[in-house]
């Protein structure tokens, strides 16, 4: 009887021990909840949000956007104009490799400054190949060189995208205009959509992006470039906080070639259309069959 | 975009308006602004003005009629000795026409003035006007819907030398700096490249 | 434990209301109380477990750039553990099948064990994918109803619904064997011979559905390829079986129970024919990937070869293929069958050859090179093997636990009904 109680006496003791040490190995989780607000822990699904409820957001990002980084700036949701299915061209006659495109997106985009991250990763192709195996992203030289040719990729904006497919929340889909989205306020993180896109067009928030108050872009989207939370996955959205204002997108403007063609595909006047009609355009990875919107073509 | 829209293009293209944008074609629309670079038609003087801008010298003040200087066929070492063309077997009075220094000439023998490079440039890169008639060449700032704002295109020489249209090699802005860099392919190193990959490894 | 008995005839009297909370009661007792090697093991795997929670913790709260993944390589070592764990609770079923498919009298003793160990390797499939996610804050987004759960496009929610399922099955089917036991009521067959014969398909469905995750995706040619899902069973029926040999030994040693020579001789033959299916699978596609060559067998290149003097993996999956071959080789010798250490030592080989097989060798190369052909190496940090032996320490002790209640019941040294002693558990 003595034992019993004896060993109940030390399984108490160990069960109290164990608590206590549960409780202080997972201290540093704090770091992560002391940001989690109630509202933002129980806001629904960006579809589900009614006209009030998304102001109610949008205010309430620019409040933390205002708090936790010291930036005023507006965010906006710019729905998509109907009669309007953007689409994308590339002339890889004339892009000579500057990455301007990629500093323009870096810069529009709020992109975490340490890792200089882009939606759009340009890469020095040899010519007569169309092979990446043979590419390289990270040349460091002037541009452009002899023998080579650049071809940047970004979000091709399939209209069978297989992320928007593979995630298991909905947390991405596609909008009306043809844009692949994110709700960066309902991803989960399990970056299934980064295993499933075939053009390495997502990004993971790895860690909390970090960028100077006053280099914060205040001209924000909810579904484009507020700064993302950490822990998220992101992508290119055709800038549509610019796009369905009726601006180019970032990385056109910047384009000093003129390399770039952005438009409306329903416009049969378009640039675009004129491209599609008239040039030789092929698609990445055509046979893989995720029919994107981003074209490429070279001039002869 | 309507079809006017192009037909404004062509217009201000071919019959030469002096002005550096064209009222829209519908009241809806707003216009397709042609830039041009500051100095269009005028030789750098090497001067600034008070605000910083480039003081160009006109053509005229040595070619026109109260001018000496003959318009000469080889590089010129006075004021625009800078001028070294290398434009295939182009003279100067290929595109300059010889009598009045402040147009350019066509073939044919007609004057246009320098706004209308594209005109003149497009009398043997045919293939490239024509993109550029449909918006697929030279690029622009702006809006792609002109029904909320201007479009503001290029024209050739904003991008283009027309004495030496060679590109030069320019240096490309940062390269991706991953937390992980892919390793260099092709010899063509990153600049945070293998060794950044092998500390975290 | 079990979920389903309420609709049952009470015993002697009493109601489940009685019953039910007696008999968890039990099982906390059981599972704080046992001898000094008890005590030591279950504080061993206490502490790593808590070492794996402060690393969990802090990579919420600094972010996954703890681990070493990153854009090109976005899953890795936890990904390789889940793919791994979903194996082990579907090559369970290596013993249900036996038991209750070839009416083995002795398997259908100790069948329990098989049951148990399913449960305890989902706990540890689910861990692993709540610490991949980066924002394991919002797991309710794919509740269905409150959440938006993209069933039936989504692989992803697929897999979640059946790895749920099976261990909801496995619990009940337990739970009810082991509660009836408690109170002792003889089993009635309606209640659970029915979920035994649906958790084997159902095994089969997991790890086939784990597969779907991979094989879907059309971006990752080492990936996309019909035979990863028969290669996931056949690897599934090398692990479980391996497993549980050595766990019944271990059981048989150590808890002093009269576990008899058959179960063991039964998983053991299992075992030495799948290892060597289990070898033909990977040499087909070895065959298939190196022979046709070109880019859509860069990342086969990789693996077995190396890629542009990139080799990290090289020398895990060549561990790996000597691990099982040498598994293989030993379960056909002769000898095998009289020396049952020698079996063992081949259980433990082909169990870390597949481990190493499912993950630095399946998950790892699907995303080297990139999908744009971009090669980043990639090796798990301290933070991803802190989490990942954490992890197995909790599946271990609830394994240990489960089997433990298991013991106590079914042997009848704890209930409520008469005593039985001859049967094990």
């Amino acid at each position: 009887m003595s034992d019993v109680t004896r060993r109940t006496a030390i399984a108490g003791i160990g069960a109290t021990l164990g608590v206590a040490a549960f409780a202080k190995v997972m201290e540093p989780v704090r770091e992560f909840t002391k940001d989690l607000s109630l509202d933002q822990f129980l806001q629904r699904h960006y579809r589900e949000l009614s006209p009030e409820d998304i102001q109610g957001v949008l205010r309430r990002i620019e409040e933390d956007t205002l708090r936790e980084r010291g930036a005023r700036v507006q965010v906006a949701d710019d729905k998509p104009i109907p009669g309007v299915q953007f689409g994308y061209a590339l002339n890889l006659s004339v892009c000579n490799g500057c990455r301007k495109c990629a500093e323009a997106c870096h810069e529009e985009n709020n992109h975490d400054r340490a890792t200089n991250q882009s939606y759009i990763r340009v890469f020095e192709m040899e010519q007569g190949s169309l092979d990446f195996e043979h590419a390289s992203a990270t040349y460091d030289h002037a541009v452009p060189a002899p023998g080579k040719y650049y071809m940047p990729v970004q979000c091709q904006q399939c209209d069978d995208a297989p992320c928007v497919s593979v995630c298991p929340v909905e947390a991405t889909w596609k909008e009306e205009d043809g844009v692949v989205v994110v709700d960066y306020d309902w991803c989960i993180g399990c970056r299934y959509c980064e295993a499933a896109c075939p053009y390495h067009a997502r990004r993971f928030n790895w860690t909390k992006p970090e960028i100077p108050a006053e280099e914060i872009n205040p001209d924000q989207g909810y579904l484009s470039n507020r700064v993302r939370p950490q822990g998220v996955v992101e992508k290119c959205h055709f800038c549509l906080h610019r796009t369905r204002r009726g601006k180019l997108p970032a990385c056109a403007e910047a384009c000093p070639t003129g390399a770039r063609v952005f438009g409306n595909l329903l416009d049969p006047e378009s640039p675009i259309r004129w491209v599609l009609a008239n040039k030789r355009v092929f698609v990445l990875k055509e046979e893989l069959g995720t029919r994107p919107r981003f074209f490429y073509f070279f001039d002869s | 975009m309507p079809s006017q829209t192009w037909v404004v293009v062509g217009f201000l293209l071919l019959v030469g308006l002096a002005a550096q944008s064209v009222e829209p074609a519908s009241s809806e629309l707003h216009p397709v602004e042609i830039r041009n670079p500051p100095l269009l038609g005028k030789v750098d003087s090497g001067l600034r003005d008070a605000s910083g801008v480039a003081i160009g010298i006109e053509c005229a003040t040595c070619h026109g009629p109260s001018g000496s200087a003959a318009l000469a066929s080889e590089g010129d070492e006075s004021i625009h000795g800078e001028i070294a063309l290398a434009h295939g077997a182009l003279a100067c009075a290929s595109c300059h026409d010889p009598t009045d220094r402040t147009r350019l000439r066509l073939a044919d023998g007609q004057a246009i003035p320098f706004a209308e490079v594209m005109t003149l440039c497009g009398q043997c890169h045919g293939p490239v006007l024509r993109s550029f008639e449909h918006g697929a060449h030279g690029g622009g700032r702006g809006h792609w819907d002109r029904s909320r704002g201007p479009f503001v295109r290029n024209n050739c020489v904003a991008c283009h030398d027309a004495h030496q249209p060679a590109y030069p090699l320019v240096s490309p802005a940062p390269g991706p700096n991953d937390r992980f860099q892919p390793a260099a392919q092709n010899g063509a190193p990153g600049r945070h490249g293998a060794e950044e990959a092998s500390e975290h490894e | 434990m079990s979920t389903t008995t309420a609709d049952q005839a009470p015993p002697a009297g009493d109601s489940h209301l009685v019953t039910y909370p007696r008999f968890l009661w039990e099982c906390v007792k059981i599972s704080v109380d046992g001898g000094l090697l008890f005590y030591a093991w279950m504080f061993a795997l206490t502490a790593m477990a808590l070492v794996g929670a402060n690393a969990w913790a802090q990579q919420l709260a600094q972010g996954m750039a703890l681990t070493n993944l990153n854009d090109h390589v976005s899953w890795g070592l936890y990904i390789a553990n889940f793919t791994f764990g979903v194996g082990l609770a579907a090559g369970a079923v290596m013993m249900v099948i036996p038991a209750y498919l070839y009416d083995d009298e002795e398997m259908h003793e100790v069948v329990i064990v098989g049951e148990l160990l399913a449960i305890a390797a989902i706990i540890v499939c689910v861990a692993f994918v709540i610490v991949d996610m980066g924002r394991p804050d919002r797991l309710w987004h794919m509740a269905p109803i409150i959440g938006r759960f993209h069933w039936p496009m989504s692989m992803l929610a697929w897999d979640v619904v059946v790895l749920i399922g099976y261990l909801l099955l496995n619990l009940h089917i337990s739970g009810y064997m082991i509660y009836s036991r408690f109170v002792g009521k003889p089993l009635n067959p309606k209640w659970y011979v029915p979920f035994v014969f649906l958790s084997v398909a159902w095994a089969i469905s997991i790890h086939t559905v784990t597969a779907f995750l991979y094989t879907g995706l059309g971006s990752r040619p080492f990936w996309n390829d019909a035979i990863i899902a028969p290669r996931f069973i056949a690897s599934a029926f090398v692990t479980g079986p391996a497993f549980l040999i050595v766990a019944l030994t271990l059981i048989r040693r150590l808890m002093k129970l009269a576990i008899p020579d058959g179960p063991i001789r039964t998983l053991a033959r299992i075992l030495r024919v799948t290892v060597w299916v289990n070898l033909f699978l990977l040499g087909a596609e070895v065959f298939t990937q190196l022979y046709t060559g070109g880019s859509h067998a860069a990342a086969a290149r990789y693996l077995y070869l190396g890629l542009d003097g990139h080799s990290a993996l090289v020398p895990w999956i060549w561990s790996a293929i000597a691990l099982n071959a040498t598994a293989a080789v030993v379960l056909l010798l002769p000898v095998s069958r009289r020396r049952p250490g020698l079996v063992l030592l081949a259980c433990v080989l082909t169990f870390v050859g597949v481990w190493i097989e499912k993950g630095m060798g399946m998950i790892v190369p699907g995303f080297v090179p990139s999908t744009l052909h971009e090669i980043v190496e990639y090796a798990p940090s301290p933070t991803e093997w802190k989490l990942t032996v954490g992890i197995w320490a909790v599946g271990l002790g609830v394994f240990t636990v489960a089997v433990k209640i298991a013991a106590q019941v079914l042997t009848g040294r704890s209930g409520l009904g008469p005593p039985r002693t001859r049967e094990a558990g």
